[in-house]
């Protein structure tokens, strides 16, 4: 796993290290240069105060040199030289320089410029030369013919060891306390990379406690940086989703617990009650029945359950082909019509024979779809209304309503007449065939075949509306749909 | 003893009801809560075997009901949820037990039993007086250690007065809590009933047992005589 940590680390190395190394450089090219030209100041200050030295009177030219005021030129020191000129001719030389001698040329006492020379006593030194006339004092001037006023020049010579000492010394210096820089910016980098990321091993901590039973528990994002706390939050968002999904499956157990339970019950009560004492065979006979009769509601339960829980993962085998929705409502029809006599309930067709509205479905989900509403139909209308029937298409789509009166809904129950298990009332049916499972599967089985399912009430009349897409070949040509 | 079954699937209720009667109780059913909590406000019943989940009152509002109003029935929550708040929530409202579906029959009949002993105060299944012996689990009597041979209403009769002992029991109340009489205060069933019995309990050189208590009813006790 690569550390963002450790890439910061090294890139801030690089980068800090890259411009302090040119700060480095620049700082010591400023100080080079700016030592070397004050160096180069002092001998220019040297050489005119030598060359001020220098005068002419009518007796000739003389130079008066104070030992005492320069006495880095003294033979002691051996530090700094200089030689005068006059003429062209070797006039006179510090101390310092013994028998040796410096080179003669010089510039203008206004652009001298310093070079760089081996010493006569072999050392590394910068050397100046000045050219100039030796001074006359204003009150010999007419006493000394112009013509006989000589040039003269100065030559003055340091030794340089000191400096090259000191710029290598500042050198020195400079880099160490870049390369301290570079150093420091690191370990800054990463104690502030410590400190940051504290928070994230905090909430990855935090985060590593949570299971499905703490899912309540939120993460505290105000104590989080503020480029930390949209995450913190997005997750909080996250676990509410997730405790909610929980809660709605906990909630679905239960339910289903509840509804395989209470038939599980009744059967084990019926078998247990009828086998504790001999009895007269229409006793075990009227047992058997009960018990079929309830193995068949929760047979019927599992399997509903089954295909809401195929079709929520998506593992619905679904073959779509062109189906005639009139065929399908009158197949449906005839499992549910002969019970639903019993409550006086008729359904009244409104189509006509010979019409055809073919849509593209499969047709055994369309017909479990369409056996739900027509049996919801049958056992929730008021017994004795009539439940009407018609199949209509509108542009590319067909649909099929079944329209029912006396359901005693209202428009607030409507959404959540598609939830698991959501019933009117536990009063409106009794455990077993209405577990409130019906709307829901149906809705999922109409969206896997890319159909929709709605519910309106128009006053006391309950609408329940099925659309599919028309499909494009009449059902004659379509080719046989297979089961499963 | 007279047991009220409130559970609305029918046959999980019908099974429950023909056990217990044929275990000797007295059972009337309801199928939804509003006629249960009717029947159950009545106060006959020794026990309620109560579910939860019901039609039109659900059976916490029942319980609630009950115990706001003193009711001296003791009640037996059936029920198919089985998390722990469940049960915790059930027996705060004032349910004296629970049972999770689906269950064993004959849990369902101890549980009843054990709930008709507290309700009577009685510690074990063999009720004593004198030497009348009634076993309340196998349904038999003895007298001086042998066995009668009685009928079930002869057996739900002595069983009723054995566990009222020394109390006078009033017509009303055998009419309320003991098996299928459907007799009205006027008839003379009860009276044929405890002459039956009393052939059947009293022998000759043996205590009497069976008392009649003129106008306020019959008293099964080892002391005192018939007024």
């Amino acid at each position: 796993m690569r550390s963002l940590r450790m890439r910061l680390f090294w890139w801030t190395a690089l980068v800090s290290a890259v411009v302090l190394g040119i700060l480095w450089f620049a700082i010591d090219r400023a100080v080079h240069q700016t030592l070397v030209r004050e160096f180069d100041n002092v001998l220019l200050e040297k050489a005119r105060a030598i060359a001020s030295m220098v005068e002419q009177d009518p007796d000739g030219v003389h130079f008066e040199f104070e030992t005492a005021e320069f006495p880095e030129f003294s033979a002691k020191h051996d530090a700094a030289y200089f030689e005068v000129f006059v003429g062209g001719k070797a006039f006179a030389r510090s101390a310092s320089l013994g028998n040796a001698e410096l080179p003669a040329d010089a510039d203008e006492a206004s652009n001298a410029r310093a070079r760089k020379e081996i010493l006569p006593d072999g050392g590394q030194g910068r050397f100046l030369g000045i050219a100039f006339k030796p001074y006359v004092d204003p009150g010999q001037e007419g006493n000394i013919p112009n013509n006989t006023r000589p040039t003269a020049s100065v030559t003055v010579a340091r030794n340089t060891e000191e400096l090259e000492k000191t710029l290598l010394q500042i050198r020195w210096l400079t880099g160490g306390l870049c390369g301290l820089g570079v150093l420091l910016s690191g370990l800054v980098l990463l104690v502030v990379t410590n400190r940051a990321v504290r928070p994230v091993r905090a909430l990855a901590r935090r985060i590593e406690t949570l299971d499905e039973k703490g899912l309540s528990a939120e993460l505290d994002a105000s104590r989080l940086p503020a480029e930390l706390a949209p995450i913190a939050e997005k997750l909080n968002g996250f676990l509410r989703r997730l405790q909610g999904a929980f809660a709605r499956e906990r909630a679905f157990t239960a339910d289903v617990a509840h509804e395989l339970r209470t038939p599980l019950a009744g059967l084990l009560a019926t078998l247990e009650v009828c086998a504790s004492r001999p009895r007269e065979s229409t006793e075990y006979e009227a047992a058997i029945a009960k018990c079929l009769h309830m193995l068949r509601q929760m047979e019927r339960l599992v399997e509903r359950l089954l295909l809401l829980a195929r079709a929520e993962n998506g593992q619905l085998h679904i073959r779509t082909g062109a189906v005639d929705l009139m065929e399908v409502m009158e197949e449906s029809l005839a499992a549910i019509e002969p019970g639903a006599v019993a409550r006086g309930i008729r359904f009244v067709r409104g189509w006509e024979a010979g019409q055809e509205w073919p849509a593209m479905a499969d047709r055994e989900l369309l017909r479990i779809v369409l056996g739900n509403l027509l049996d919801n139909a049958a056992h929730y209308a008021e017994a004795g209304s009539a439940v009407e029937l018609h199949v209509t298409g509108v542009g590319s789509q067909v649909a099929a309503e079944v329209i029912s009166r006396g359901h005693g809904l209202t428009e607030e129950d409507l959404p959540r007449l598609f939830e698991r298990f959501w019933r009117k009332d536990a009063a409106r049916s009794s455990t077993g065939l209405h577990a409130g499972l019906g709307l829901s599967l149906a809705q999922r089985l109409m969206r896997a075949q890319h159909g929709e399912i709605s519910v309106r009430l128009e006053g006391d009349r309950f609408v329940a509306t099925v659309e599919l897409p028309r499909a494009q070949r009449g059902p004659a040509m379509a080719p046989p749909v297979k089961e499963g | 003893m007279r047991v009220l079954v409130v559970e609305d699937f029918s046959p999980l209720r019908e099974a429950i009801a023909q056990g217990l009667s044929e275990a000797g109780f007295a059972v009337d059913a309801a199928d939804n809560g509003e006629d249960g909590l009717w029947q159950a406000k009545l106060g006959e019943h020794d026990v309620i075997v109560l579910d939860l989940m019901l039609p039109k009152v659900d059976g916490m509002e029942i319980l609630q009901a009950l115990r706001s109003g003193n009711s001296p029935s003791l009640v037996l929550i059936l029920t198919a949820r089985d998390g722990a708040e469940d049960r915790i929530r059930g027996l705060d409202a004032g349910a004296d037990d629970y049972l999770v579906k689906p269950f064993v029959f004959g849990e369902l009949l101890a549980r009843v039993r054990a709930l008709v002993r507290r309700k009577y105060q009685a510690r074990g299944n063999l009720l004593r007086v004198d030497d009348l012996e009634v076993d309340l689990v196998r349904h038999t009597v003895k007298r001086a250690g042998a066995e009668l041979d009685l009928s079930g209403r002869e057996y739900a009769l002595l069983e009723y007065l054995a566990i009222n002992a020394d109390r006078i029991v009033s017509r009303t109340e055998i009419i309320q809590h003991v098996y299928d009489f459907n007799a009205s205060l006027e008839s003379n069933v009860i009276d044929v009933f405890i002459g039956l019995l009393r052939r059947k309990v009293e022998r000759p050189g043996l205590r009497r047992l069976l008392h009649t208590r003129r106008g306020r009813g019959y008293m099964l006790s080892a002391k005192g005589d018939d007024v």
